[in-house]
């Protein structure tokens, strides 16, 4: 099942699913995702505070 | 006496101590000796150095003088277009054709009078701190740092007083910190991106790897994107680097992402604190818990961005790219964009809370350890600290990445050494546009210390012909 899904996107993206490991790319999805998940913190700490990036360069 | 071995080279071309036909000759031949150790040449252009070299030679006997890097030999980091070079970019995936233009940088230094000598050897596409197969000229079981490995190593050895690097996640100040040299990433896209291959548009900068801050300084002047009207010209000429430092006030940086550390780099960097302190700089600690996200935040967009860019490369020749870059540029293309949204959100929250301690504590700079931990060994794979032990590359990069999320200039100068006696180096973090300030103050520290007196093991010998004229 995962692999038919890592295959499926590779294909989307036009990459050739037999040239690469779908089993490495599953891991490695995972804990990118896992790394991403973990900014949960800072993004909800922040939701109400202004964000805007353009200030900073101005001061 | 100056610390810049570009102003005594460019001092004993005009006083007609050597040509410039002479000083590249010498150049090119420890270039060819040291490289069969040191292997940080990809290319060695001997030909078309010495035609550049006799050309400047003419010109100066003419009375046209471009400037201080008339006639002084640079390295440029092989991801970076020189016509009539090929552009490798460390990898078995990029073709061997000839760039046929120059990137923007190398115009600049080439009006500037600058003498491109060759191509030093990157980390595959700019992403690694190990620069393979280049080695530490301080000690050859160890590595270069990277992704600018092969620029600093170079640099390190005395082939060349300065080369160009790029730093998407500290790749500048990484190899500058191991191999015990000066290097500095500037403002985002103070120095323009043009012609070079990127690995993170929104993150990429250019800059110059040198043997001390004054040649950074000098260097940088001719590598500048803008006009003379700016409100933040960057102007050298005035070598207006000298000067009291009792004005500034300097935030010492702790916690995350600073530690854990090194011992040796915390008695170092303390060390330094002190030196800086003694010469009447304001010191107060700081803290800026938004920094423990740097790693999550900065490869949440190196992947999609480089992915995208390198997509074409991944369809072709999958197989010519190292494993684990590959992983990182196809899980860039196959996650979801919104991780990708959400990485540049934790960039904007990062970079404001720089902004906040900056204000907050009206700082000028921001000082924290270049790494928190020496060069690796070739073969390591992790660091040991007190109470973990992580990846080599989030180490090196935890450090350094959090100002390219913030688009900040920052440079790296050597404050010490290891007991294997492998360099440590520190780290001047300015405002936006504030290379003028980082420049001056990390000026002022390498002044009051010795830490360039030493020579690495794979050196160019002083007694090699010309480096006796420039002692």
């Amino acid at each position: 099942m995962i692999k038919k899904k890592i295959h499926l996107l590779l294909q989307q993206q036009g990459l050739s699913p037999l040239q690469f490991d779908s089993e490495t790319i599953w891991n490695d999805l995972r804990e990118r995702t896992a790394l991403n998940a973990s900014l949960d913190d800072l993004l909800e700490e922040e939701q109400e505070k202004s964000t805007n990036f353009d200030c900073f360069w101005e001061k | 006496m100056t610390s810049s071995l570009i102003k005594k080279m460019s001092r004993a071309i005009r006083d007609q101590t050597v040509s410039t036909q002479e000083l590249i000759l010498e150049t090119l031949e420890s270039a060819k000796k040291l490289n069969r150790d040191l292997r940080a040449f990809e290319l060695i252009d001997e030909a078309g150095a010495l035609e550049t070299a006799s050309i400047l030679d003419r010109e100066l006997a003419t009375g046209i003088d471009r400037g201080p890097l008339h006639g002084i030999p640079v390295a440029v980091k092989d991801i970076i277009d020189v016509a009539g070079w090929p552009t490798r970019c460390g990898s078995q995936a990029y073709k061997t054709t000839p760039a046929t233009r120059d990137a923007k940088v190398i115009t600049n230094l080439k009006s500037a009078g600058a003498v491109l000598i060759g191509k030093t050897v990157p980390h595959e596409l700019a992403c690694g701190v190990y620069s393979q197969p280049t080695r530490n000229p301080w000690n050859p079981d160890y590595v270069p740092g990277g992704s600018s490995g092969g620029s600093a190593a170079a640099v390190a050895a005395g082939i060349v007083p300065m080369a160009v690097g790029s730093d998407t996640g500290g790749s500048i100040r990484i190899p500058a910190s191991v191999c015990g040299i000066a290097g500095i990433k500037p403002t985002f896209n103070r120095v323009s991106c043009s012609g070079v291959e990127p690995l993170s548009w929104s993150l990429d900068h250019i800059g110059p790897i040198a043997t001390s801050v004054e040649d950074c300084a000098i260097s940088l002047n001719s590598m500048l994107e803008e006009n003379s009207s700016s409100t933040h010209h960057f102007d050298y000429s005035n070598n207006n680097l000298s000067g009291a430092i009792q004005d500034i006030r300097i935030g010492i940086l702790r916690g995350e992402p600073v530690d854990p550390m090194l011992p040796e780099i915390e008695t170092a960097f303390m060390d330094a604190v002190k030196q800086l302190r003694s010469r009447g700089a304001k010191i107060a600690e700081v803290t800026i818990p938004e920094l423990r996200h740097t790693i999550a935040a900065e490869f949440a967009i190196i992947g999609p961005e480089a992915g995208y860019y390198h997509k074409q490369r991944l369809i072709d020749h999958p197989e010519k790219i190292d494993p684990d870059i590959r992983a990182l540029l196809v899980s860039g293309l196959l996650l979801p964009t919104s991780q990708y949204i959400r990485g540049l959100q934790a960039r904007t929250i990062i970079a404001n809370s720089i902004q906040r301690c900056f204000n907050d504590n009206h700082l000028d700079i921001l000082l924290t350890p270049t790494l928190p931990a020496t060069a690796a060994r070739v073969k390591q794979t992790e660091f040991e600290y007190e109470d973990r032990t992580e990846a080599v590359t989030i180490s090196y990069v935890r450090t350094t990445a959090p100002f390219n999320l913030a688009g900040l200039p920052a440079l790296s100068v050597p404050c010490g050494f290891d007991k294997n006696n492998i360099p440590i180096g520190i780290q001047f973090v300015g405002k936006p546009m504030g290379e003028a300030v980082i420049l001056r103050v990390g000026y002022v520290y390498e002044s009051i210390t010795s830490w360039r007196d030493q020579k690495p093991m794979i050196a160019k010998p002083d007694s090699f012909g010309i480096s006796q004229l420039l002692m």
